[in-house]
């Protein structure tokens, strides 16, 4: 027995708080007996209050010490799950007095645990997803669980009931190589040891001084049993996973549990839970295997029984062929590699838990605990479901990921062989690391492509879901027929009509559309109406529509019907300028109205150049049309990201039947209603300044506020002949407005002088060039 | 004939020392295979100015150095002339000892009592004494007490620290102020980087000989070496790089016609250690009388002098004077430091680049810091399993018979590794 | 012929070949684009977008626009092409390593140019001490936790849109690099709202230090650019490395005193092979002031490159034979 030692720097034992709870008998004690606590009275309450009523039961067993508890601790400070766990916390008292036999040979089998674990509670809770979930049946299956636990206590010595019978004994014991901790003692105070503190203080039969030589701590569930006998035991931190950067016998049962956990819960739920929802889930698989048996009810079983098969078949072939590769036995090639898996599944689960933590979980969690103790409290869910930031959970399945190739490496290099097959044997032991991606890519593309099933035939069927299906969709402010007046002017927008209701409009940014060999494309839409920023959709009406495009090429705008109305939509291949005409000519009895609406496009993406040569902003000359209003550009516009400001003077040119039309009226009408009448001069040509209108306080600024303007112009050579062209533009604020030069003068010539002189005083006294040490006093 | 007179001490003095020269400047000469041509002129050096009591720098300020750490490229760019006072001499070391205690380092007593015998060549005006060793250091002060003007350059005992270079850096900059004000001459740019490239050149110039000696035929005695290097305390350097570069022109010419100064199967000594300043060339002339040939050396008489380089970024005078001092101070590898790593790094890399079969290990009895580090470096060539052989010694011929035996069994020991390899 | 070409290199004016080096890349980045040079957007270097003739992007813009990204599309499907980018960025960075900083960054380039404009006038370059020196390289780190986290902020909506490019507000890089091609437009404050207000102010503080401390310390910047952090995180990565040999160095410091970034492990470490660290812009400036045979050596795939050599030394550094008598 060690009195005294010097602690390493990362023994966590010599932190301040944890060092101190770690090793305080009375503190330990006291947790436990207050967990177990907690146990009894979730089973007594699920027994007392069977109903769905019950929130606690729910919250305690599966909100906290499953799933989250489990997850969080487990790949960080190891197996301390184990280490509250009442079974273990009584066990170790009920096993003292008990019968001490030593458990037969076939019981001592790693995988009963496992097996129970994975067919009686995940294959179950596939099969018969709501058997489970009643406060009633948890409560019967963790009190069924800890007879069987305490009669295992009773009959046989050593805890045999943790490592061999306890269903989730063999993953903790597995998963918990992942951690940053490491349980072992200070090896050069042990060499002399000869009393073995340590040995007989532990219930579960180990010999804590042999941890650090064998690199791993066996069946240890951190009671620190050991640590408050023998001041010699070490808990140390670690990198993540470093027991498994090294050897140290390995346990085919733990390289399995792997596996077939993986197989249960993420691929299992990708299957029953992912792909079920989407609207191609019929296509499935499991779901067709389930309708050719007849029992479409139990599917869910059937993407269970197919997750698994699919998990042992891509780990087993890739650690195989890795083994031929590397002409190493299989076994050997299996429990090396193997460990690499294990990240795969305790990351992602993470993640997903603690997104469900922030949703839903800590919710159920206070409001089950205020009930069983009756107090009242309402909290409110820390965070909203489609919160942005929850998508960051997202990233842990791919550290998993990232953690399980780095794994691979790393245990790749225990394995002697030369350095072509071992390259080879990456690609293959990979092999289940390239399931379980591609099966996320998958299913991402398929809800991408396909689309989430409706709720209300989804197998969350509900009554609200089916109340949402029956209610009419309301169609919004659609124009009914023949409400707009056929001299009613028509242009273009951009933006969607209905969408634009409400106030506030961004330019829309489009990201990532990733496919980078779809050609970009931009849509727009014919509208009517004085108020521009609330301009309905025009009816169905006779209309000839066509483009320019960067080239002064006609095209055909492509027209679809996209949520009921009609955008036309059109290639923007090329930086550059696109014209949109669409044209109409309505002979009533009484006039003939020649409308036409026109838009010039600015294409300019990033990443392609930003600026051009004269020859794109070339009028283009269109005999399509009979009249046409054309902006000139001044000679110092040469940027494809040209935006017309407030207070620019802008100029442009009437035509009609390609000649300049002089004494047109040009009306321009701005968002907010003013407008203006310009008549054109002899050479067609309009000026005027777009006025500046935007006065917020300082401090809601917004230099990307955009405002629409409306140019109308109206020719009438006879009495009833009309012709109306649209012309919409749109405008930013002047970077005057709020970009200042002299300021940024002042302050770099401000910068530039104090600088310059506090480094030239600096180096004028300079006679130290070192700082002096100097003592406090 | 002539009157007989009785003899001054100082005449004594000379007359003790001239033997002791000749003694050393004939076995040179005539003991071993012949030297090269270009040798004359250092062996006609040594004799005019210590047989001869010629002196070099009459009309120039000479400036005397206690140790290497004293840049000599800032002494000639302010135009005087570096005198190392480093004494190698027997008689010079019995005089001294009226000063110091019996057991104290025989080069310093030799220094010391050279300098109070007041029997110079060239006296220097001035004196700069860096504060290295212990030995060192008090000497200085002792000097000064026979009248010469003695001036402490802070030297700092360990090198790995910030402060110590900064701390070394303004040491220099004080001595450089101080001088540049004694010599009434200010550093420019241009004088100091004419200094630091024409001392580079010397370098660069024994470096070039070093290269011939890592050749498997040797062309030159370790011993001429000591000679050459030696001549650099306080020969005129433009002279010296003319002999030299006809010595590196000759030795090229030796290695083409594969003249060999060692015998076919000499073992290949580094000699390390308190510096062998002429004529102490005991141990060295041991080792290559008993068929050994020195190769290369670790002592500041010779490579420590000329092994380490400045550069310099930018041109200004405070960044060289900065390099300088860093030269001095960071690359030394004298074993006053608290540290001894550096030392042994370059002993084991000239032990590799100079394939040489092993190590001789020189200390003057009494010069403590070579004694001290002897343990550390015994125990780096153990580890790096090259064999060395530590030996003490003194100034006086007396134990001759026993020091050679010694040598002579360590250089027979390593003929016999040599053998058992092929 | 091969030790001839060996010798040839190893005895190269090295800082006459990094000047042409230099100079050649700094046309071909700052004014590529009149040449209608497009080297694409994930340079491993300060080739600033916002001077309209640049030959290429720094990597810092795209990577600051996708994060930026709202989360929900940055973790679908879209955090590939951040995947991709920064692929991009690592095949541009592996062959060059961080000579990418030393020899080809137009922004390190005019720092060298104005350190040359001032070693001309005579004045003599500042230093920091040891200590301000190792807590100011740290700063390049928080300024990469800027480039990264903030666009990531606004991503999940804690941050506004002025965030989007945070660094690039603050970076001298900006308002520096368009004045080559004659645009001023970047000196400028925004008023629009308080961030890019205190934004692009904090952005003419520091073109104004930048002015004033790349003239009087050499690559001053450098010390602070997290282009030059995040290129650190995957040197290791790289077919070129700067190595040393600790058992030929002498530790005389030569090299230290030469280096630009007043890197001290380079003369003082003799014991790693690997020498390249954080502030490195690997312009073997070390190499060439290095008088040791073989102590550093600049290597491509593990091949000596360009070697440290005595003779190469003294060429370098004009050690000939003195001309006549004492000249002095």
């Amino acid at each position: 027995m060690v009195e005294f030692i010097k602690r390493d720097k990362n023994d966590i034992f010599n932190k301040p708080l944890l060092g101190f709870l770690l090793k305080n008998r009375k503190f330990l004690m006291s947790l436990r007996v207050v967990v177990s606590a907690l146990f009894f009275y979730g089973i007594y309450y699920g027994f007392a209050h069977p109903g769905k009523e019950n929130l606690f039961t729910g919250a305690l067993f599966w909100g906290i010490f499953w799933a989250l508890f489990m997850v969080a601790t487990l790949p960080s400070f190891g197996r301390i799950f184990c280490g509250i766990c009442p079974h273990g916390f009584l066990g170790k008292y009920i096993t003292k007095y008990g019968l001490q036999k030593t458990m037969p040979k076939w019981m001592q089998n790693r995988y009963i645990g496992i097996t129970l674990l994975v067919i009686g509670w995940w294959g179950i809770y596939y099969t018969f997803p709501s058997f489970w979930k009643s406060p009633l049946t948890t409560a019967l299956l963790f009190y069924g669980v800890t007879l069987l636990a305490f009669t295992f206590y009773i009959i046989y010595k050593d805890m045999s009931y943790c490592k061999y019978i306890c269903p989730i004994g063999t993953l903790t014991r597995a998963y918990d190589k992942l951690s940053f901790t490491k349980l072992e003692t200070y090896t050069d105070s042990c060499k002399d040891c000869r009393t073995f503190e340590c040995a007989s203080a532990c219930s579960y039969n180990l010999k804590p001084f042999s941890f650090a030589k064998k690199n791993q701590a066996d069946d240890c569930t951190l009671c620190m049993d050991c640590a408050t006998s023998c001041e010699a035991v070490k808990f140390t931190l670690t990198k993540p996973s470093e027991q498994l950067f090294s050897r140290f016998k390995t346990l085919n049962a733990e390289v399995w549990t792997y596996i077939l956990i993986l197989g249960a819960i993420p691929i299992s739920m990708s299957f029953a839970h992912g792909l079920n929802r989407t609207k191609i889930a019929d296509s499935m698989i499991w779901n067709q295997t389930a309708n050719y048996f007849g029992m479409s009810e139990y599917a869910g079983g059937f993407a269970f029984a197919y997750a698994i098969f699919f998990t042992i078949f891509f780990s087993v072939l890739g650690l195989f062929l890795a083994s031929k590769v590397l002409k190493k036995e299989y076994t050997l090639t299996f429990a090396t590699l193997g460990y690499a898996y294990a990240p795969l599944f305790i990351l992602g689960s993470l993640g997903h838990t603690l997104g469900s933590f922030f949703t839903s979980d800590y919710q159920e969690i206070v409001g089950g605990f205020a009930q069983a103790f009756g107090l009242v409290v309402e909290v409110e869910p820390l965070a909203h479901r489609g919160d942005s930031w929850l998508s960051y959970f997202g990233v842990l399945k791919w550290i998993g990921v990232l953690w399980a190739f780095i794994l691979i490496y790393k245990r790749m290099k225990l394995i002697e062989a030369s350095k072509v097959r071992k390259v080879f044997a990456y690609f293959f032991s990979s092999f289940l690391l390239f399931f379980f991606i591609g099966l996320n890519f998958y299913s991402g593309y398929v809800f991408k492509t396909y689309g989430a099933k409706e709720r209300g035939d989804s197998m969350h069927k509900s009554a609200m879901g089916a109340l949402k299906k029956e209610r009419p969709q309301s169609e919004g402010s659609y124009a009914k027929r023949g409400q707009m007046q056929e001299s009613e002017p028509i242009y273009f927008t951009l933006t969607d009509p209905k969408k634009a209701v409400s106030g506030s409009k961004r330019g829309s940014m489009s990201h990532g559309s990733g496919d980078k060999k779809r050609v970009p494309s931009k849509e727009a839409w014919l509208v009517y109406g004085k108020d521009i920023t609330n301009a309905k959709a025009i009816p169905e009406i006779q209309i000839e529509t066509f483009y320019y495009d960067t080239k002064k090429k006609p095209n055909e705008l492509k027209v679809e019907m996209k949520k009921g109305s009609r955008v036309y939509s059109f290639e923007t291949p090329e930086n550059g300028y696109y014209n949109l005409y669409a044209k109409s000519e309505i002979q009533t009895d009484k006039e003939f109205l020649y409308k036409v609406a026109k838009l010039e496009y600015l294409s300019g993406r990033h990443g392609v150049e930003t600026l051009y040569s004269p020859k794109v902003k070339e009028r283009v000359l269109t005999d399509k049309t009979k009249i046409d209003l054309i902006r000139i550009k001044k000679d110092e516009e040469n940027s494809f990201f040209y935006k017309s400001v407030m207070g620019e003077e802008l100029a442009f040119k009437a035509l009609f039947e390609s000649l300049p039309l002089r004494d047109a009226t040009l009306v321009i009408t701005m968002q907010s209603g003013w407008s203006k009448k310009v008549q054109t001069d002899e050479d067609g040509v309009a000026k005027f300044h777009i006025i500046r209108d935007y006065f917020p306080e300082w401090g809601s600024f917004d230099k990307r506020h955009k405002e629409e303007m409306l140019l109308t112009l109206f020719h009438m050579p006879k009495e009833s002949e009309q012709y109306i062209l649209t012309y919409p533009l749109s405008f930013y604020p002047n970077s005057s407005d709020y970009a200042s030069y002299g300021y940024a003068l002042l302050l770099i010539s401000l910068t530039l002088f104090i600088s310059g002189v506090i480094v030239y005083r600096f180096r004028k006294n300079r006679t130290k060039p070192f700082s002096e040490l100097r003592h406090e006093e | 004939m002539h009157e007989h007179k009785i003899e001054t001490p100082n005449e004594k003095q000379n007359r003790h020392k001239a033997m002791e020269s000749v003694n050393v400047l004939n076995t040179l000469k005539e003991g071993f295979k012949t030297p090269p041509k270009a040798m004359d002129y250092f062996y006609n050096l040594f004799e005019d100015v210590y047989c001869n009591q010629k002196a070099l720098h009459k009309d120039k300020v000479k400036v005397g150095t206690m140790c290497i750490q004293i840049p000599s490229e800032i002494i000639y760019a302010l135009d005087g002339v570096p005198i190392r006072l480093c004494n190698g001499f027997y008689t010079d070391d019995e005089i001294g000892s009226d000063f110091l205690p019996q057991k104290a380092c025989p080069l310093v007593k030799a220094s010391v009592g050279h300098l109070s015998s007041k029997n110079l060549t060239d006296k220097p005006d001035m004196i700069y004494s860096p504060t290295t060793c212990d030995q060192k250091t008090k000497a200085g002060t002792l000097i000064a007490s026979f009248g010469y003007e003695v001036v402490d350059v802070d030297f700092p005992r360990t090198k790995e620290s910030e402060i110590s270079r900064e701390f070394f850096r303004r040491s220099i900059r004080e001595f450089s102020a101080d001088l540049s004000q004694k010599m009434g001459k200010k550093l420019s740019r241009k004088n100091l980087k004419a200094s630091i490239s024409k001392i580079g050149y010397a370098q660069s110039l024994y470096h070039q000989i070093s290269e011939f000696r890592k050749n498997k035929i040797v062309p030159i005695l370790g011993n001429d070496i000591f000679l050459v290097t030696n001549a650099f305390f306080f020969d005129k350097i433009d002279n010296w790089i003319e002999a030299t570069e006809k010595l590196v022109e000759e030795l090229e010419q030796r290695v083409k016609d594969e003249v060999n100064a060692a015998g076919k199967i000499s073992p290949r000594i580094v000699y390390t250690g308190s510096p062998p300043i002429f004529p102490n060339y005991k141990i060295p002339l041991i080792i290559e009388d008993s068929d050994g040939i020195i190769v290369a050396d670790e002592t500041c008489s010779s490579n420590r002098m000329f092994n380490d380089r400045v550069a310099v970024d930018e041109w200004f005078v405070n960044d060289m004077i900065d390099s300088l001092a860093d030269k001095y101070l960071k690359a030394c590898t004298c074993p006053v430091f608290s540290k001894n790593d550096d030392r042994i790094r370059r002993i084991v890399e000239l032990v590799r680049s100079h394939n040489a079969d092993g190590v001789i290990y020189q200390a003057f009895a009494g010069c403590t810091v070579y004694e001290l580090e002897q343990r550390s470096v015994l125990e780096a060539m153990e580890r790096e399993g090259i064999s060395i052989l530590y030996i003490e010694s003194d100034y006086s011929p007396s134990q001759h018979g026993q020091l050679s035996t010694r040598v002579e069994a360590f250089i027979e020991s390593l003929k016999i590794k040599n053998r058992n390899k092929k | 012929m091969k030790s001839k070409i060996k010798k040839i290199i190893n005895n190269m004016n090295l800082s006459r070949v990094r000047f042409w080096i230099q100079l050649f890349s700094f046309v071909l980045f700052v004014y590529g684009g009149y040449f209608a040079i497009d080297l694409g957007s994930k340079l491993p270097i300060f080739t600033c977008p916002y001077n309209e003739q640049s030959g290429a992007t720094c990597y810092l813009i795209p990577l600051q626009h996708q994060l930026s990204m709202p989360a929900q599309i940055l973790l679908g499907g879209a955090g590939i092409s951040v995947i991709v980018g920064l692929v991009t960025f690592l095949f541009w960075f592996i062959f060059l390593n961080k000579a990418w900083c030393g020899y080809v960054c137009p922004f390190g380039t005019f720092q060298d140019w104005l350190t040359s404009l001032r070693k001309s006038m005579g004045i003599r370059y500042s230093t920091y001490t040891q200590n301000q020196f190792e807590r100011l390289s740290k700063i390049k780190y928080v300024l990469l936790a800027i480039v990264l986290l903030a666009p990531l902020l606004m991503g999940v909506g804690a941050l506004g849109s002025e965030w989007s490019a945070a660094f690039c507000q603050i970076c001298p890089a900006r308002i520096i690099s368009p004045m080559f091609s004659g645009d001023l437009s970047q000196w400028k404050i925004d008023f629009s709202t308080k961030t890019s207000m205190i934004l692009t102010a904090i952005g003419m503080i520091f073109a104004g230090l930048f002015l004033v401390g790349s003239f009087i310390k050499k690559r001053f910047f450098c010390f602070f650019c997290p282009m030059s952090a995040l290129h650190f995180i995957f040197s290791k990565f790289s077919i070129v490395q700067l190595t040393k040999d600790g058992s030929k160095c002498s530790t005389c410091g030569d090299c230290y005193a030469v280096c630009d970034m007043q890197i001290k492990d380079i003369a003082d470490d003799v014991k790693s092979t690997n020498i390249l660290r954080d502030d490195c812009i690997l312009c073997l400036k070390c190499v060439a002031a290095c008088p040791e045979n073989d102590a550093l050596h600049f290597d491509i795939f593990k091949i000596r490159a360009f070697s440290s050599t005595r003779e190469g030394f003294e060429k370098r550094m004009g050690l000939h034979k003195p001309k006549g008598d004492s000249g002095e």
